[in-house]
């Protein structure tokens, strides 16, 4: 079936030869510069054998003078290398050209797509036509680009189409080789228009392609030939596709990425007020974010209603949830890289939205034209307003502030340097009618030089300063305080990349010296009866270094290999209390301490990674991706709640907090079919992690100078299958994600109080085994599409009571096994309208409306339970809902 | 009009609601055990009831009847408890001695068995100092009389001696007398114009003849009550705060002044205890279950499940505690003397003495 033949032609002929002597006759050099169907007519008459092809299929190919003293047969395997012709002996006399067809037929689908979505072909070749060497191969090198700012863009996809599929380096240039001859390249990249070049490659040279991104602020990026994509890109790894997101329902009309990620399979989050999300079975402070390769410890506003980056401030943002490369460490489950948009080079322009809640602007463009740019984006509530104009209750003596803005200057040295300096600060305000203030902000700043040493060579330089706080005040005079708690964390890390042949090397150092003011509580009036606390400083430093190898074998067969070397100190000056040995760690147990002068590591931890990831391409629809990497976690959350709040504090590993090691095995099976139209995945993992902390039973932890006396060491085990299938063409498009995942902790210790639910295993806080996502987008009009998503999670454990008792007259309650309970299933509809503004290219401004109806049938999901003490004095179970009814929004989006 | 539809919008947005959490499938009978025995000479009692279900809003315990309670001594005696009162078992002549380790063992009439963890019975030392300081937080006019945030802050000195191991239980009960007049009890008449008719509470010694009050036929005998107070959250000592074997300045309770608690004087026993490190966990677990509630973003809640196991397979859970404890005892008075404002005389408390306050006796204690 592979080989068809397209034509046959048999002739009668006497046969005197034989054709196998035809194939060994040896070219003499007389053959040089003919074509290679005149050269072959001309032994034809010479011999009794027979040739049989159509004139036009030989026609481009040529022989050069190299072919001299090779046989016949060796020089038009040579020849015919990499085309589609292949040729084969029949009856000994008969040398019969076949070509095979599937690429052909390919081709013409393609075009025939081309044709139906009209899509633009831009014409390009690549040397002369008339310099062609038939059946040489040429060597393409490129860069492909933003086509306003100049950006490289890397990770972009190049699909040659009836060919192999590569993604573009850092610095987004490109190789290729291929066979001489015509082809449709198809360039590919997240919120950018595709574009597809008609490429002539007749001899090497550059090709330098510019993408645009999507005009129409709200379209999202159709591509075709998404296989391209999916069936290529390593197990674990989603790109997030910027555009898509603007067109989902949302959430009070704010577009949110956080949100995104919590619908992917594998993806988890414990309900509307947590920003956070769980991946595979892992705790929410187990993703590293990166914003520009420095880590952010906040990613949301209003407890978790909404995440703290402004989307239109977002270049791309890649997620890893399983086969992390050996480049990102530090955290044991997840890894979302976030690349903030760079200004453009060439003209000003500014976009914006205005929502109910929040508006936000930003504006980009040339400082000095191709030199330096700018980009700033600025996004700010205006909820406290609204709120002050309410008469309810007490609720005006509420206040809601958040903002989040960023900015990015870029400087060309040359084609080949570039500075670039980048800061992002969110910030929030929550204030309770009871005159209880909440604060918080993150803020990042950095500095990168991006340095191309030639085309192989690129390497990357970060230094970088963060910091993470927040402070409670409480202006009730009889118990007024101040709580601060505050990390900052410098950053500086050096990236190297380096291309040889079909190997990608990547290799890096990095430092992050984590300074943490764990908490300090003070009165702030006369009457107040707080007692001032201070928590002793910590500060810790964690190395790294890393190397990595992504090797294309061959074009089925790709692996990314490395490890990283991890090390971790925590450091004095600090105190460290020791216990009785063969006692449970409590206060009443201290019988010592040892004192660490400044600068003295207290403990040191090293890790090795090994990491290794591997695709496999079955066919050009198909592949089976495996990966394994090991991951070891220095900073540990310490959250009395089931999600990331402000008011949540980061234990770096010390003298008692081991790092959390994880190891994670996943496996996948890619499949497209219809040209890229319908894409099914399924995925499997297994993954453990050591040293994970849990509480002790009703443990304090705000302000405890001891904490290894509230909390627990354990293992966690998580393990899942996530089934995806969607829909990438056509007036509907959609997905559908079932995920069935079980995520378990095990705290065991000889003694009972150090031992939860007796040793054994049960549920961690977010094990929702079931899963299902519904996304789906249905275009009405050309303007008009009517999008909507369905989420299902089995409800998530809680401890709940048993029953009452009253013991010497002290009400109690006796409570059952940590998590031995469940909330009842989260499930929740959401729709939305987009209206787009009208699609011509030159327009003043781009805008479109966005109407959004959130939990259409108003569910009032659980999203906690809690005790309240009642008259009785006995602690009755409450349980808050965060969203209870119907959300109707409706946002302005624009882009001029 | 539009600033009414950001008016809805918000409400709606702030409309995240906090409803009761319905746990009746959760729940799961347990039987509660409280007992102690001291140094001071007895009869020791120990309590056996029934866990009552979460959403019970009644309240109503039921008690462990017909069960065999024995206390062992670590020298091999050992004492059945007599069940004087339902679900309460009495001791007749044991008497705890400082040293000496001491268990109980219950048997209940369905066949189950529960055992407690042998507990040393450890020395305590005294306390002194037991004091009070009035607090002002509102004015002391006559909207503050009968309820009232001012009051009594209550503090004491304590010794810890080193077998107690920085491990203290303070237990307080506060004893007020109460007058109430239930003669002048009324109900609303029936018929369009409503005005109260004379209803008196038979205890009071007063009836109604023919629509008037006549009376009195004999002595009131539920218009004098003394009302008991008691600890509501465990008081026991942070090991981190006890230096050189003492604990200054400790706060163990508020008592509210009011024109009924200080009608006649407040009476404040406090007893302070040896405990074991068992028994302090348990209270020190109940004691962080009070504290963590009411807060939405609260640690997982701690097991109070005490110092007793099940010895018999199929048995019901149990929790509670069986303490073996050194008492020392003292007390003190507040009266309206110590407020720095007028206090009013009693309201005219219209009910029986016994169903104004929880707890409310008309047996006059023999402190008094």
């Amino acid at each position: 079936m592979k080989t068809l033949l397209a034509i046959f032609l048999i002739a009668a002929a006497v046969s005197t030869g034989l054709a196998q002597d035809v194939l060994n006759h040896q070219l003499d050099g007389s053959e040089q510069g003919k074509s290679l169907a005149e050269y072959l007519r001309s032994i034809e008459k010479n011999s009794n054998s027979k040739f049989y092809f159509i004139d036009q299929w030989l026609e481009p190919l040529h022989f050069e003078k190299e072919y001299q003293g090779m046989t016949l047969e060796e020089a038009l395997k040579k020849i015919l290398q990499g085309t589609d012709i292949s040729f084969t002996t029949f009856y000994n006399y008969a040398v019969v050209f076949a070509k095979d067809p599937n690429r052909t037929l390919e081709k013409m689908r393609f075009i025939q797509s081309i044709k139906t979505e009209k899509k633009q072909v831009e014409a390009k070749a690549i040397g002369k036509k008339e310099n062609t060497k038939p059946g040489s191969v040429v060597e393409l090198s490129g860069t492909v680009k933003d086509g306003k700012t100049q950006g490289p863009l890397p990770g972009a996809v190049i699909q040659v189409k009836d060919g192999k599929s590569i993604i573009s380096s850092p610095d987004g240039t490109f190789k290729l080789q291929l066979p001489v001859g015509e082809y449709f390249i198809v360039f590919q990249y997240s919120n950018y228009e595709e574009k597809i070049i008609n490429l002539g490659a007749y001899e090497n040279g550059e090709v330098t392609v510019e993408l645009m991104e999507t005009p129409k602020v709200l379209d999202e990026v159709i591509v075709t030939g998404r296989q391209g994509s999916a069936v290529t890109s390593n197990v674990g790894q989603i790109d997030l596709k910027m555009a898509q997101l603007k067109k989902l329902p949302t959430f009070l009309g704010e577009i949110d990425i956080i949100k995104q990620i919590q619908v992917l399979p594998g993806v988890t989050s414990v309900g509307e007020m947590s920003s956070g999300f769980n991946v595979r079975g892992g705790g929410v402070d187990q993703n590293l974010i990166l914003y520009d390769g420095i880590q952010i410890f906040n990613n949301s506003h209003v407890f978790g209603f909404f995440s703290a980056f402004n989307s239109d401030a977002i270049k791309s943002a890649t997620f890893f949830k399983g086969g992390i490369p050996a480049e990102y460490g530090g955290r044991v489950s997840s890894v979302m890289n976030i690349i903030s948009k760079e200004g453009d080079y060439k003209k000003w322009s500014a976009s914006g939205g205005v929502g109910p809640i929040s508006s936000n602007v930003s504006f980009n463009g040339p400082i000095y034209k191709d030199k330096t740019s700018l980009f700033a984006s600025v996004r700010s509530s205006y909820s406290d307003w609204m709120i002050k104009t309410l008469t309810y209750q007490n609720i005006n003596k509420s206040t809601v502030r958040f903002y989040d803005a960023s900015l990015k200057l870029s400087h060309k040295f040359s084609e080949r340097d570039k500075l670039t300096l980048s800061g992002y600060s969110s910030q929030d305000v929550f204030g309770l009618p009871s005159d209880t203030t909440f604060a918080w902000r993150n803020q990042i700043a950095s500095l990168q030089f991006d340095h191309a040493f030639n085309e192989k060579a690129f390497s990357t330089i970060t230094l970088g300063y963060g910091t993470f706080g927040y402070d409670v005040k409480d202006k009730n005079p009889s118990s007024a305080y101040d709580l601060k708690y505050n990390i900052s964390y410098p950053t500086l890390k050096a990236d190297f990349n380096y291309q040889l042949n079909r190997h990608k090397l990547n290799t890096g150092v990095g430092s992050i010296w984590y300074g943490i003011t764990p908490g300090t509580i003070a009165p702030t009036t006369a009457q107040s009866n707080v007692k001032p606390v201070t928590i002793a400083k910590e500060q810790s430093l964690e190395n790294s270094f890393f190397l990595e190898d992504e090797f294309e074998v061959n074009d089925k067969l790709r692996f990314n290999a490395g490890f990283r070397l991890s090390s971790f100190s925590s450091l004095g000056p600090q105190k460290v209390y020791l216990y009785q040995p063969g006692q449970p760690l409590s206060d009443n147990t201290i019988i010592d301490s040892i004192s660490y002068a400044s600068g003295k590591s207290a403990k040191t931890y090293f890790g090795f990674e090994p990491r290794f990831s591997l695709v496999y391409k079955l066919s050009s629809f198909s592949s089976v991706k495996l990966g394994y990497n090991r991951i070891f976690q220095y900073i540990h959350l310490i959250s009395n709640s089931v999600a990331i709040t402000p008011i949540d504090i980061w234990q770096p590993s010390n003298y008692y907090f081991k790092p959390q090691i994880g190891d994670q095995y996943s496996a996948g099976l890619f499949h497209s079919t219809h040209n890229g139209k319908y894409e099914l995945s399924v995925e499997g993992f297994y993954k453990f992690t050591n040293n994970i902390l849990d509480f002790k039973d009703g443990s304090s932890i705000v302000l405890n100078p001891n904490l290894e006396t509230a909390l627990l060491s354990g293992v966690a085990k998580a393990y899942g299958v996530e089934f995806s299938a969607k829909k990438n063409i056509g007036r509907l498009q959609g997905s559908v994600n079932y995920t069935y995942a079980r995520s378990l902790r095990q705290v065991r210790s000889q003694f009972a109080d150090e031992s939860i639910n007796n040793g054994n295993y049960y549920p961690s806080n977010y094990d929702q085994p079931s899963v299902v996502n519904l996304t789906w987008r249905y275009e009405i009009s050309r303007r008009v599409s009517f999008t909507g998503n369905f989420t299902y999670r089995t409800g998530r454990p809680i401890t709940l009571p048993y029953s009452y008792a009253s013991v010497g007259n002290i009400p109690i309650v006796n409570f059952s096994d940590r998590n031995m309970q469940r909330i009842p299933d989260y499930h929740r509809l959401d729709l939305a309208l987009v209206i787009d503004g009208n699609h011509r290219r030159k327009k003043i401004v781009d805008g479109s409306w966005i109407i959004s109806f959130y939990n259409v049938y108003a569910r009032k999901n659980v999203y906690s339970v809690f005790y309240k003490t009642d008259a009785a004095g006995i602690q009755s179970p409450y349980q808050l809902s965060i969203v209870g009814t119907i959300l109707p929004s409706i946002s302005y989006r624009f882009k001029i | 009009m539009k600033r009414s539809l950001i008016v809805i919008y918000i409400y709606l947005v702030l409309s995240s609601c906090v409803t009761p959490y319905d746990v009746t499938t959760s729940f799961q009978p347990a039987i509660v055990v409280e007992g102690m025995i001291t140094d001071k000479p007895g009869p020791y009692v120990v309590n056996l009831s029934n866990t009552i279900p979460v959403n019970n809003q009644l309240y109503e315990t039921s008690v462990v009847q017909g069960a065999t309670v024995v206390i062992h001594d670590d020298q091999g005696l050992t004492e059945t408890l007599v069940e004087k009162s339902p679900g309460s078992y009495y001791t007749s002549s044991i008497q705890g001695v400082v040293g000496r380790s001491y268990y109980i063992t219950i048997s209940t009439s369905e066949g189950n068995s529960y055992q407690s963890a042998p507990e040393k019975l450890l020395p305590v030392g005294d306390f002194t100092n037991l004091r009070y300081e009035f607090a002002q937080n509102e004015p002391g006019g006559s909207n503050h009389q009968i309820s009232s945030t001012n009051g009594f802050n209550i503090f004491l000195d304590s010794e810890v001696l080193p077998e107690q191991e920085g491990r203290v239980w303070w237990r307080w009960t506060g004893t007020f007398h109460i007058f109430t007049y239930p003669s002048l009890h009324t109900r609303p008449s029936d018929g369009k114009v409503i005005v109260q008719l004379p209803d008196p509470i038979p205890c009071s010694g007063y009836y109604v003849f023919r629509g008037a009050l006549m009376g009195p036929t004999g002595r009131c005998t539920c218009c004098d009550c003394w009302v008991s107070e008691y600890s509501q959250i465990p008081l026991i000592s942070d090991t981190r705060f006890v230096n050189n074997g003492k604990v200054t300045g400790m706060q163990i309770a508020f008592v509210e002044a009011n024109r009924r608690t200080l009608y006649e004087k407040y009476h404040l026993e406090v007893e302070q205890m040896s405990v074991s490190q068992t028994v302090y966990d348990f209270w020190k677990n109940v004691k962080q279950q009070k504290s963590n509630s009411s807060n939405l973003f609260q640690t997982p809640p701690p097991k109070t499940k005490g110092n007793l196991v099940a010895t018999s397979e199929k048995a019901i859970p149990v929790i509670g505690y069986f303490a073996a404890s050194s008492v020392k005892v003292h007390s003190i008075d507040m009266t309206q003397l110590d407020v720095p404002y007028p206090v009013l005389a009693i309201d005219t408390l219209t009910v029986s003495c016994t169903q104004a306050y929880k707890n409310s006796s008309t047996i006059k204690p023999i402190f008094w």
